[in-house]
């Protein structure tokens, strides 16, 4: 194997991983994007790289993470933390996916209209905040620091849907409903 | 009529005009438009049936919308069946043509007109069905919505192609009749519209590519959505666990919540060193065995001064190990000093002892002229 890793890049992406959090192709960050562009271009390597310090670096279709095989019981709280998410964002947009652009103020409004997602809201034990637009900012900062949205306009405060949501489709859809 | 007049009429009172056209697709007040109007205007136009007055309320002949909607293409509603009636209004000049050449001046340039009104449908639909298509697809929430008006514009696509066909198909058998005129500009028409045709049939296919997949996605993402709202039913009666695989998906599901810490007290300048990697490389193999507190080990070894080897600590060891029972053992750091017969006597001692926990394989490993059978740790222990 030839050693030339960009060591400054390596420490980036290290960094980016090391909390749980994914890389994915299309985040609105540039240096995000490098990130993942050279990751990708260098996965063979980086993989056997970090597999020295005992770590997985799992690359997805345009998303990257560093994988966990602990605590099975642990995992489950976050799927049914994850179902709770998608039931909420999928009743507050049909089309909610991946490039999917929504902003805080978007679903407060939504909700002022919709009595029956403010009760999914207000039902999700996991968040925080006393009042609506809390929730929803505890919600999307969920979703942020896990790597599965990115703020893509400071100003408008709106978000955008990164490739990463593409592992969550793909693990729900491999669960299988016994008839 | 007198056709002077009609025109006049249309430039003095144009303004008015444009605004029941512009705003045609409600009721126009007569108080509105008095600005736009002269004293009588509203009764001249009456009288020229260029608009209707009823109650205060203005409308623009149906006639004029129609001829102005069609001029400059401001309807946007799709309209494919025409092109068939287009065709056979050529087919019908053609006939009349064979039978009567000398009616050739009046004829040809009608369907010279006709031919380009084809060619210029064809182009303004299929844009229309794009920009159409594509307001579906992004604007309407509804999935069952959305999967209906895509398959309307299937449905619409099926219709432009056997257009595109019909058409394709009436300028194979008919062009060598209009080519014998030896009409020119019928001629570069004709031309114009062969490649034309070849540029509509091209584009025509990704579009139908793209209804297409557009409406697998929305149907994947419908039953997708189904999906989680059913397993959100489950999950809060507390039967996700029985009625689903998901305990056993759950296995596949690698995100890590926890952050990671790498236990390693290394300055930052040796991490950043030139030779860290390929230390680290080197060590690598060896870095599980140093998670077993190999410091605590050493020092109560100097304490008892004994050089004793525990066979359960080996055992232990072997358990993570994916290689042969020999080969383990003759790449295990505390029994790098020993000699071969001290190896082979450990060697003997574990497969007695965990012989339970173990799996001998047909297979051999020679070292040093000594055959050893191919032991492996039974992974239904690990």
């Amino acid at each position: 194997m030839t050693i030339d890793l960009d060591k400054q890049r390596v420490a980036k992406i290290f960094y980016h991983l090391k909390d749980g959090k994914f890389l994915s192709q299309n985040a609105p960050s540039k240096q995000e994007c490098y990130l993942f562009e050279y990751l990708q271009k260098h996965q063979d390597v980086l993989k056997e790289y970090f597999s020295y310090i005992d770590i997985e670096l799992i690359l997805g279709d345009g998303y990257a993470y560093f994988a966990s095989y602990d605590n099975k019981e642990k995992k489950l709280e976050q799927i049914y933390e994850l179902i709770e998410y998608l039931n909420f964002f999928y009743n507050y947009s049909a089309s909610f996916g991946v490039g999917t652009h929504f902003s805080i103020s978007d679903i407060e409004e939504r909700l002022k209209d919709n009595a029956t997602l403010d009760a999914k809201l207000k039902k999700i034990k996991t968040l925080s905040g006393d009042t609506l637009r809390a929730k929803i900012l505890s919600l999307i900062n969920k979703l942020e620091r896990r790597g599965f949205v990115a703020l893509d306009d400071e100003y408008l405060q709106r978000y955008v849907v990164l490739n990463s949501f593409e592992y969550l489709l793909a693990f729900f859809n491999a669960i299988e409903i016994k008839e | 009529m007198n056709i002077e007049k009609l025109f006049q009429n249309l430039n003095r009172h144009k303004a008015l005009l444009i605004y029941l056209f512009e705003h045609r697709d409600r009721v126009v007040y007569a108080s509105e438009v008095e600005e736009l109007s002269y004293e009588n205007s509203l009764e001249v136009l009456e009288n020229f049936e260029l608009i209707e007055l009823n109650n205060e309320k203005l409308f623009l002949d149906s006639r004029v919308v129609s001829f102005l909607e069609e001029y400059i293409d401001g309807s946007d509603t799709i309209e494919i069946s025409g092109i068939f009636e287009k065709i056979e209004s050529i087919k019908h000049k053609l006939e009349i043509l064979s039978e009567h050449k000398h009616k050739y001046k009046e004829i040809i340039p009608k369907i010279r007109r006709e031919l380009k009104k084809i060619d210029a449908t064809l182009f303004q639909n299929l844009d229309k069905l794009r920009v159409h298509i594509d307001r579906v697809y992004k604007s309407i929430d509804t999935f069952s919505l959305k999967l209906k008006e895509l398959e309307y514009y299937k449905t619409r696509l099926k219709e432009y192609q056997n257009a595109l066909d019909g058409f394709e198909s009436f300028l194979k058998l008919h062009t060598p009749m209009m080519k014998s005129y030896y009409d020119h500009d019928l001629n570069t028409l004709l031309e114009s519209i062969y490649e034309n045709k070849i540029s509509l049939s091209r584009s025509l296919i990704p579009l139908t590519q793209d209804v297409i997949e557009y409406i697998n996605q929305a149907q994947k993402q419908s039953i997708f959505i189904e999906k989680i709202l059913k397993l959100k039913e489950l999950k809060d009666n507390y039967e996700l666990k029985n009625a689903t695989n998901i305990e056993e998906k759950v296995e596949e599901f690698t995100l890590r919540q926890e952050t990671l810490r790498i236990g390693s007290k290394l300055h930052r300048d040796i991490l950043h060193s030139e030779t860290f990697y390929p230390t680290l490389h080197k060590i690598s193999s060896k870095a599980k065995m140093k998670i077993h507190k190999a410091d605590k080990i050493e020092f109560v070894a100097k304490e008892k001064k004994q050089d004793f080897i525990s066979v359960a600590e080996i055992h232990l060891a072997f358990g993570s190990s994916k290689s042969s029972l020999i080969e383990f053992l003759l790449d295990y750091n505390k029994l790098k000093e020993k000699d071969m017969s001290e190896i082979s006597t450990i060697y003997c001692k574990m497969i007695l002892l965990y012989e339970d926990e173990y799996k001998i394989s047909s297979e051999f490993f020679e070292y040093k002229n000594q055959k050893f059978a191919k032991v492996y740790y039974d992974n239904r222990f690990r």
